[in-house]
């Protein structure tokens, strides 16, 4: 660990200047999550690299046009993300659950593989159909482990809403995967 | 309380999408290339800063015009300067448009001229080489962008950022000690920087543009360990400077006495191979010791001095 590690605010300001090596540490920083999230939700990791691009991409737009954070870079970086996953799922409707050989490792249990895969793409599928913020809520809570406060901070919206919106997104999700024998 | 008042067994279908496939490192190694070719690129056109902004002649100017009753006389003489601003503010427009090119574009050679008629115009050491250091990072910035766009990088744009690595060493040792040690730290920075991007250039970067993103990245390591040798031991430094640039064993060039040294042994005197020419058809006027029009050579020059070998 270095000593001299910048604080957010610090970050940002040189990220404002096209620092190099802030941009560098930003990058390194939230570029994992931001693959594991996109992965998670898509599925695909040429998407969920597409993803990252282009989150960071955009977040380069934005300190360009004088835009972007000022705090909380993490639940910016995770909105645009979001929402460009969202954008994906517009432009993608809900397909046929599919199962192609590269779903398939060949060192592994391939039955075990296959059901993993279907139980993976049926949830998808389910989470497609709630609001993109009950998709968000869900994702960063139940897949990423984040807490209703910093989930607030990604929405913008009061921690009672968040709360709310956890327990409809939850109600629907058992609902849609209780009417496919799912759960 | 992370997942509180979830059913167990949501629960347990929602733990199926933790399960993911490791990420594929050389697509993530790329993805970092490409987002820092991006910044170095973007940072090129960011604009300075509002207090920046050289804005004081609006203050200055706009009041001679705010008068209400106007003399005949300023009607020709608005004619003339509209006229004189036309013609020179046409050729200032390209030069200015041109700053944003990229090798292989028609305004390039533009771009590169007026680099050269800077750095020819400019008479201090210390401004010189304040635009020599940031013609260099335009050069990196350059092979960032040309990679970014799947372009090759042509050799030129190369000897030309050694050309400029090079001045800045001869400008920083012909300087007095105070300023030399002072200007050092910066050329280190500059070269840095430069190496970072290289870096993560080399890393996304597969096949063909290898080689010479190698020969860069080695000459800024060695642009590094020079500046840092120059920020430990001065002396040291001028006689490394005096050795590449020179020649071993010299051609009968002055030796400083006073901590100066001749920057200017013109085009044939340091058989260094360093022609100034960008080896894209295009004129240069690098001043100095590069000599004005020179011809590039066909090869990237290895710098060297007379012996012709890395040091």
């Amino acid at each position: 660990m270095e000593n001299n590690v910048p604080s957010e605010p610090d970050l940002l300001d040189l990220a404002r200047k096209f620092d190099h090596q802030a941009l560098a540490r930003i990058y390194d920083t939230y570029s994992p999550g931001l693959y594991r999230y996109a992965m998670r939700l898509l599925g695909d990791h040429s998407q969920a690299e597409d993803c990252v691009a282009e989150t960071f991409s955009r977040f380069l737009q934005a300190l360009r046009a004088k835009r972007g954070p000022d705090s909380f870079l993490q639940a910016y970086l995770y909105r645009v993300a979001h929402n460009w996953i969202v954008d994906q799922y517009r432009r993608n409707p809900i397909q046929p659950l599919e199962l192609t050989e590269e779903h398939l490792d060949e060192k592994a249990d391939p039955e075990k593989d296959a059901g993993l895969h279907l139980r993976q793409e049926r949830l998808r599928m389910s989470l497609k159909k709630l609001t993109p913020d009950q998709q968000q809520v869900i994702a960063l809570k139940y897949l990423e482990g984040w807490e209703n406060e910093e989930i607030a901070q990604v929405l913008k919206k009061p921690l009672g809403a968040i709360k709310s919106m956890q327990h409809r997104a939850l109600a629907t999700l058992k609902r849609t995967l209780s009417g496919e024998e799912f759960i | 309380m992370k997942n509180d008042k979830i059913d167990p067994v949501l629960k347990n279908v929602l733990d199926d999408l933790k399960n993911i496939p490791p990420r594929d490192t050389q697509a993530a190694s790329r993805g970092r290339a490409n987002f820092l070719a991006q910044v170095a690129s973007l940072r090129q056109a960011v604009s300075r800063q509002a207090d920046q902004r050289h804005n004081k002649w609006i203050n200055t100017v706009f009041p001679l015009f705010q008068r209400k009753e106007r003399l005949p006389v300023l009607n020709t003489l608005f004619a003339v300067i509209l006229a004189l601003t036309v013609f020179f503010g046409g050729t200032g427009g390209t030069v200015y448009a041109a700053q944003g090119s990229l090798p292989g574009q028609t305004l390039y050679p533009v771009k590169t001229w007026s680099e050269d008629a800077i750095l020819s115009l400019t008479g201090s050491s210390q401004t010189r080489l304040n635009y020599a250091l940031d013609f260099s990072d335009r050069r990196v910035t350059e092979m960032a962008s040309l990679l970014a766009l799947g372009k090759p990088i042509p050799v030129g744009v190369e000897t030309r950022l050694q050309n400029e690595l090079d001045m800045a060493l001869e400008l920083t040792a012909g300087m007095d000690d105070s300023q030399a040690i002072q200007l050092m730290s910066q050329v280190r920075q500059h070269a840095e920087n430069q190496l970072q991007i290289m870096t993560s250039l080399m890393t996304g970067t597969p096949g063909s543009a290898g080689p010479l993103l190698l020969m860069t990245h080695a000459r800024l390591r060695e642009q590094i360990r020079l500046a840092a040798m120059g920020e430990s031991d001065l002396p040291g430094f001028r006689m490394q400077v005096r050795q590449r640039f020179h020649g071993q064993g010299g051609t009968g060039e002055p030796t400083p006495e006073n901590g100066n040294y001749p920057l200017d042994p013109g085009p044939s005197g340091n058989g260094n191979g360093n022609g100034s020419g960008s080896g894209m058809n295009q004129p240069t006027m690098m001043p100095g010791r590069y000599g004005q029009g020179s011809q590039m050579p066909a090869q990237t020059p290895q710098p060297g001095g007379g012996s012709g070998k890395m040091p």
